[in-house]
């Protein structure tokens, strides 16, 4: 008898509990995307962007594919202003009937002046913080107001939080901008041997959308958002940008490389191009102490298909791709060299050199650390590209060498 | 005249009420009275005990012309009428000749007058009154203090049928039916050995209902029959009107929701069953049968998933399943993720959810509640209700559930599918009972879902698992196979291996004698080369 008495009060402990710490699903405002910035009298100004399920189609029949016409915007942005992240935050309160919920929030995106200043202060309640999830959202710095680059509309993807996600999902299509974690920014931040970067995002002018007098289509919208290149950092400051290109340099070295394409002009008087899309990479750094200095020797093994050619190569030939192999090595490690050209000019980092010899030296790690600074710009790289070309596509021979 | 038909009236009702205040007969009391040899006295004995029952017939009439007098004993509409008359009444009343050798006439008759095959003898009303109860045809011989109890029941009985609540696409389309013997039958033709030990045992003192314990000598284990018996010998109650009422009383645990033996209509699973050493309970009146001791695993069995391909056998067996999970906890596991972990869900469905949700009136665990209510509501309605409304019920009742709800804005579109699917895993349960503690197990755990998120259902979880674990049906672990653990026995538990490969039965069931089938019968083509090419 007393031991039912005992286990029914056991039972009723669960439901004495009642609604604590409920959220109710429709409750809560999902922040999707949150940009950091100064606002102009250095304090920190903060945007996040909540969608709008209802606008997005999801109640009415169908999933969240956006509607032809849309009168509402399927998201809306508020912007909240305060002397720290949380208090900025809490400002949006006045606004928004939703709670903010940050848990399901992919982009993180910088102000530029903000990042050029320092990012240090907000990282710790951005860390700190239970509802962010480090390892889900990505860091980006906004080349322009990023107020305006959360507001671009496009009829697919309409969000343009979620756009950015989708962006994101086909880097692997030229690996020319770097989106980076949460997590592995702060890690980076948190290394000795190696900066911090991350990707950029701007708005850029829509050149297709053009209507002719009289026509009566939707007009297009004006403004594109890009994601493009990547910003190196030095500590918690941004130094400077890398373009496409450099980005990929950088790629390669960080083993990022996902997939892309590589031009490059091919053997013979005319200049006439030759593609190849990357199929996989693998990159090794390999620290080296010699008299005239530390030489990093950068390994990198590709492997990719060829898919177009524009001269009259006779690809059939193995001597030919063997050529071709070299040169598409050489334009790798051409790509390199400027990533870390420019790193060096910047003074960031960014490709973990010094982590690779903490790793190999950790006895003279510990004497050069201090300097390492200084040391980085003056360091020799060299790259060592095996590449190779596994397939060419459906013919062997260009058309324009006959049969 | 007004009058006349009152005192009639209150003559009757005074006559009803002299026999209802009668005091009932005891069988006990019957005991004692033996057969007199005098058959006046035996006949007035059976009218007072048979009391103003109409269809009790006592037919007087003398054998051979003079010979003795005699009266038969019957309950008209238990024999077989045509019967009674040919082999029994013709011979004695007409061409009964008697014979000069020497002998009590009653051995004379048994030996010589009657074409009929069980003829038993007995010696006391009692036992004269229970064989007319079962259908028999007693003869009474004046100057005998025995009597000839005549095998000739013949009452109205139902043909097997598929059984409706087990239905098989392949496999016997035979179902139990109410009547016991022809059960048996049912059962003795798929185990044709004299081995197949079937018990009689007589249980409830005003029903008098026979309870069959049937079990393979050699495979069950004596310990367990014992057990059986002795559990179904302790049940002293009025009566016993269906198969659950032996197996509330049967229970090890007698609190759980879990069921603890194994219901059927089905004769061939009943055989599979006694094949891996499990003991059977035929109840008289019921086409369910009982097999115990029924544990977790037997329940989720079905017989067909051995008359398919055992490819097909496993697939159907992890659907079973998940189906299973899906229906214990899909709507608490919505309930927790949607109020307390919107962080689990993939953006674009919760946006999708959060677009539905908007508008809705209730807390998601009351519409989860609401939902599964009704549900249960429109699935009793629909056993309960006539076949032709039924329909009608049935069809509007999905739509007011499902589309009229929806459009009203009332409940969201997910829960409709949530609760839908829910429902409809519960079905895939080849177990009824066990279908039915998990119905019932879906609301506390929709309650610890809405107060502790994923933590109350881990929790729920957790107790039910500690419950299974600590239960036992007739001794035998409740997760037999499972814990304890016997690798060997999985083969039949998440998949269903080849019938080839299962060589042992369940290793809990048959300690004694485990080797079902020789080893190396896995089947192959023949080696050619070594005929000489061909056939």
């Amino acid at each position: 008898m007393k031991r039912q008495v005992l286990l029914i009060l056991v039972l009723f402990i669960c439901f004495i509990t009642g609604c604590w710490d409920l959220r109710r699903i429709e409750d809560l405002g999902y922040v999707m995307a949150m940009a950091i910035d100064r606002s102009s009298n250095e304090q920190i100004r903060l945007i996040v962007q909540l969608p709008n399920p209802r606008a997005l189609g999801g109640g009415q029949r169908g999933g969240i594919t956006p509607g032809a016409s849309i009168d509402v915007k399927p998201y809306r942005n508020y912007e909240g202003i305060g002397p720290t992240m949380f208090d900025a935050l809490r400002n949006i309160s006045h606004e928004s009937s939703r709670r903010l919920f940050f848990a399901q929030n992919h982009t993180l995106i910088f102000g530029e002046g903000m990042a050029r200043e320092s990012v240090g202060k907000v990282l710790d309640f951005l860390n700190r913080n239970v509802e962010i999830r480090p390892g889900l959202t990505m860091v980006f710095i906004a080349k322009g107001d990023p107020a305006k680059i959360l507001d671009i509309p496009n009829p697919h993807s309409v969000v343009p939080a979620l756009r950015i996600n989708d962006i994101m999902l086909w880097r692997g299509q030229t690996s020319r901008f770097a989106p980076v974690s949460l997590s592995r920014f702060l890690e980076t931040l948190s290394l000795e041997g190696q900066e911090p970067y991350a990707g950029v995002i701007e708005a850029t002018p829509n050149p297709t959308a053009r209507v002719k007098e009289g026509e009566k289509t939707a007009p297009q919208p004006s403004l594109s958002l890009r994601l493009t290149g990547a910003a190196l950092f030095r500590g918690d400051r941004m130094v400077g940008f890398l373009n496409e290109t450099e980005t990929r340099g950088l790629l390669w070295v960080l083993n990022e490389v996902k997939g892309g394409q590589i031009v490059f002009s091919c053997p013979g008087p005319k200049d006439n191009k030759v593609t190849i899309e990357i199929l996989r990479s693998n990159a090794k750094i390999e620290p080296e102490i010699t008299e005239g200095g530390i030489i990093m020797t950068v390994k990198i093994r590709e492997e990719g298909n060829l898919v177009e050619v524009e001269g009259p190569l006779d690809i059939s030939k193995p001597e030919v791709i063997r050529e071709l192999d070299r040169l598409h090595a050489e334009a790798i490690s051409q790509e390199v060299m400027a990533a870390v050209y420019k790193a060096q000019e910047l003074g960031s980092d960014a490709f973990g050199f010094g982590e690779a010899f903490r790793r190999k030296y950790p006895q003279k790690w510990k004497k050069i650390k201090k300097d390492w600074p200084e040391i980085f710009p003056s360091i020799k790289v060299h790259v060592q590209v095996d590449a190779r070309i596994r397939r060419m596509g459906m013919i062997s021979k260009p058309p324009l060498l006959g049969p | 005249m007004r009058k006349l038909i009152k005192k009639k009236l209150q003559d009757l009702l005074r006559n009803t009420i002299n026999w209802i205040h009668q005091p009932a007969v005891e069988r006990h009391d019957l005991d004692r009275i033996p057969i007199e040899p005098d058959l006046e006295i035996n006949i007035k004995r059976l009218q007072e005990i048979s009391g103003v029952n109409p269809d009790f017939i006592i037919r007087r009439f003398e054998i051979g012309g003079g010979i003795a007098e005699a009266a038969i004993v019957f309950i008209e509409g238990m024999v077989e009428r045509g019967l009674l008359n040919e082999n029994l009444l013709n011979p004695l009343m007409i061409s009964y000749r008697p014979l000069k050798k020497r002998g009590p006439l009653l051995d004379q008759i048994l030996r010589f007058a009657l074409p009929m095959d069980v003829v038993r003898e007995c010696d006391n009303l009692h036992a004269v009154i229970d064989h007319v109860l079962e259908g028999s045809v007693v003869l009474l011989v004046h100057g005998e203090s025995r009597s000839l109890v005549l095998e000739a029941a013949g009452f109205i009985t139902r043909t097997p049928e598929e059984p409706e609540t087990e239905a098989v696409i392949r496999g016997s389309r035979e179902g139990f039916t109410e009547t016991l013997h022809i059960n048996i039958t049912l059962l003795r033709r798929r185990l044709k050995t004299p081995n197949l030990i079937l018990e009689n045992i007589i249980i409830g003192r005003i029903s008098h209902t026979q309870v069959v314990v049937g079990y393979i000598r050699g495979l069950a284990a004596p310990k367990l029959v014992a057990e059986v018996k002795k559990r179904l010998q302790r049940i002293d109650v009025d009566g016993i009107l269906e198969s659950h009422y032996l197996e509330e009383m049967l229970r090890d645990q007698p609190l759980s929701l879990f069921p603890q033996a194994v219901t059927t209509e089905r004769p061939d699973r009943v055989a599979a069953n006694l094949l891996e050493g499990r003991v059977a309970i035929l109840t008289d009146n019921t086409p369910f049968a009982l097999i115990v001791p029924g544990e977790f695993v037997a329940h989720m069995q079905s017989p067909e998933d051995f008359y398919h391909h055992f490819i097909l056998g496993t697939f159907i067996r992890l659907l079973r399943w998940g189906a299973f999970a899906t229906s214990l906890l899909l709507p608490s596991v919505y309930v927790a993720v949607t109020t307390f972990h919107q962080e689990m869900i993939p953006s674009r469905l919760l946006l999708n959810l959060v677009a539905a949700r908007e508008g809705v009136p209730f807390a998601i665990v009351l519409e989860a509640l609401i939902m599964e209510v009704a549900f249960e509501i429109l699935r009793e309605a629909g056993v309960r209700l006539p076949r032709a409304v039924g329909q009608a019920v049935s069809i509007v009742g999905a739509l007011v559930i499902g589309e009229a709800a929806v459009t009203a804005g009332l409940v969201s579109p997910q829960m409709v599918i949530v609760v839908a699917m829910t429902g409809i895993s519960s079905f895939l349960s080849p177990s009824f009972d066990l279908a039915i503690s998990i119905r019932i197990l879906r609301f506390p755990m929709i309650l610890l879902a809405s107060s502790l998120g994923l933590f109350g259902v881990s929790t729920g979880l957790l107790a039910i698992l500690i419950h299974l674990a600590g239960l036992r049906s007739f001794g035998v672990p409740y997760l037999a196979g499972l814990t304890p653990f016997h690798p060997d026995d999985w083969k039949d538990i998440i998949t269903r291996a080849p019938l080839w490969m299962m060589r042992r039965r369940p290793t809990e069931l048959s300690k004694r004698n485990q080797k079902r089938q020789v080893s190396g019968l896995k089947p192959e083509p023949p080696d050619l080369r070594r005929q000489g090419g061909r056939f």
